[in-house]
């Protein structure tokens, strides 16, 4: 772990003059380590727009220590301690550092615009419901300079102190929603020609859409195998309320229609399987688990090959299945671990059969599944 | 319970996927039935519970079933067909209701073994195309 300053915000005020943290001042830092993590995630999937979520770990392992309380009011130095996660590829964890010192930046820009008088973008106004802890222990004569450069000793225009915070939750009562966009898994159950409109049936809830002509055949074909399952991955912009719900669809910018063994699509069904799902038996599935097999999958899986189905079992592992005639292929995969095991056989041939385990933790565990996808099937 | 008899077996919902095999959005769909449906957990002591359809025909094994839990749909198979496949044996013990048996699979030797088998029950099955479907 790295001793380097993440944040070194300067308090200014007759409580911190001998340098010191009233206790209740502190609690304000425990909901700006909050809002960090939200950022960071909120950034990682602006700038990851393939991936649905953050990877496995990503904000379990960030916190912030207080290193120090320097001379001169109150320095609080705050380092970014992030824990080493072991068990994934090593890539993935290697940049997460990053993303929260981008939501640092972030966070001391959005400050600095209310300090400024700047309009806010309409993207921020998810981050001010955490200005409702954060600050909320100043009193009159009190601030916090989030900006304050400690190796510079140069103060900053993102000053917090009990009128910007007002400013702050008044905004926040005037905007009671914000855009975004999202992706959507949907049914489509119904189809209103007479008013040019669709509903979608997601998990987040029921919406009315309007039928533009680019996503009409779509709408159509995956409308008329509605009792199938058939679903469409729908990328749209959507209007949520502060408490993060889906409250209209927007505007629709592309359809499409899934197959029905597409990854992602599965792993958010089998993610609503609860405990006793099977005959009172069952186990359900670990989400944190399943996606970041998810993940894995969809980085390493060669695109080119035939995808296979994927089903639970009760233990709340899962198995992955392939049939081609009479060659069939199984791989049974614990999450927790990734350890799997490969078996290959031809229902028509008693003798031609493989198995081996295989390690998804590891790229080669992935290429070796590839090579013998390709070579089995 | 006679060779032609058939054994119904209900299928999970979560173990049935479609399966597009054609670019006409699903004019030539079929459906994945997992082989786990096939297969004993270790919960159940080697035994995969069935209904005997002399005392229930397909419908009335849904109907029955679905009481308690969640079916796809039936697949059958008949006692021939399971007793053709090595180390398999159907037993009816009419427990823990009248009309309840079993395919035993305690003397397939190895785990791998019994996936195989439970993959060739499932292709006999999913070949005779479901009994009922609601």
């Amino acid at each position: 772990m790295e001793n380097k300053i993440f944040i070194a915000p300067k308090l200014n005020g007759s409580r911190f003059e001998d340098h010191s943290l009233p206790l209740n001042v502190l609690e304000d830092f425990n909901a700006l380590q909050s809002l960090f993590i939200e950022i960071a995630k909120v950034i990682y999937l602006e700038e990851n727009r393939r991936r649905k979520r953050v990877p496995k770990g990503f904000s379990e392992g960030f916190y912030l220590k207080l290193v120090e309380i320097e001379e001169g009011s109150a320095i609080a130095k705050f380092v970014a301690a992030a824990s080493i996660v072991a068990n994934s590829i090593q890539f993935e964890s290697s940049n997460d550092l990053n993303y929260f010192e981008k939501a640092k930046e972030k966070f001391v820009q959005l400050v600095e615009s209310f300090n400024c008088g700047e309009e806010l973008g309409q993207e921020d106004v998810q981050f001010l419901p955490y200005f409702n802890k954060i600050g909320k222990n100043l009193v009159d004569d009190e601030s916090i300079d989030f900006g304050y450069d400690h190796k510079s000793k140069t103060s900053s225009k993102a000053i917090l102190n009990k009128e910007i915070r007002n400013k702050i939750l008044n905004t926040l009562d005037q905007k009671s929603e914000y855009q975004k966009d999202i992706e959507l898994f949907a049914l489509v159950p119904e189809i209103d020609q007479k008013n040019n409109t669709f509903q979608i049936e997601t998990d987040l809830g029921n919406f009315k859409c309007k039928i533009e002509e680019y996503i009409k055949p779509a709408v159509f074909s995956v409308f008329s195998n509605y009792q199938k399952g058939a679903y469409i991955l729908l990328n749209c912009k959507a209007v949520f309320g502060l408490d993060n719900k889906i409250k209209e669809v927007l505007h629709i910018d592309s359809v499409e229609v899934l197959n029905p063994l597409d990854v992602q699509l599965r792993i958010s069904n089998l993610l609503k399987l609860k405990d006793k799902w099977f005959e009172g038996q069952g186990k359900a599935i670990n989400k944190n688990n399943l996606e970041h097999f998810g993940s894995l999958f969809k980085e390493y899986y060669k695109p080119n090959l035939t995808l296979p189905a994927i089903f639970p079992k009760i233990d709340g592992n899962i198995q992955l299945e392939w049939k081609n005639e009479s060659k069939n292929i199984i791989v049974e995969v614990e999450l927790e671990t990734l350890l799997a095991e490969f078996l290959y056989f031809d229902g028509a041939n008693e003798n031609d059969d493989t198995e081996m385990g295989l390690n998804l933790n590891i790229i080669k565990g992935w290429e070796e599944l590839n090579r013998l996808i390709e070579f089995y099937l | 319970m006679e060779e032609k008899t058939l054994l119904h077996r209900q299928i999970h919902p979560i173990f049935v996927v479609e399966d597009k095999i054609s670019v006409q959005a699903f004019e030539n769909c079929k459906y994945q039935i997992s082989s786990s449906s096939f297969a004993p957990s270790k919960k159940d002591n080697d035994q995969l519970s069935l209904y005997n359809g002399d005392k229930f025909s397909a419908k009335e094994s849904y109907s029955h079933y679905t009481k308690e839990f969640q079916s796809f749909g039936v697949l059958s198979l008949e006692v021939a067909e399971v007793q053709s496949i090595s180390d398999l044996k159907v037993q009816e013990d009419n427990y823990p209701y009248d009309g309840h048996c079993f395919i035993d699979f305690s003397n397939v030797p190895s785990g791998k073994q019994k996936s195989k088998r439970a993959v060739q029950l499932r292709d006999i099955a999913v070949k005779r195309n479901w009994t009922f479907k609601p």
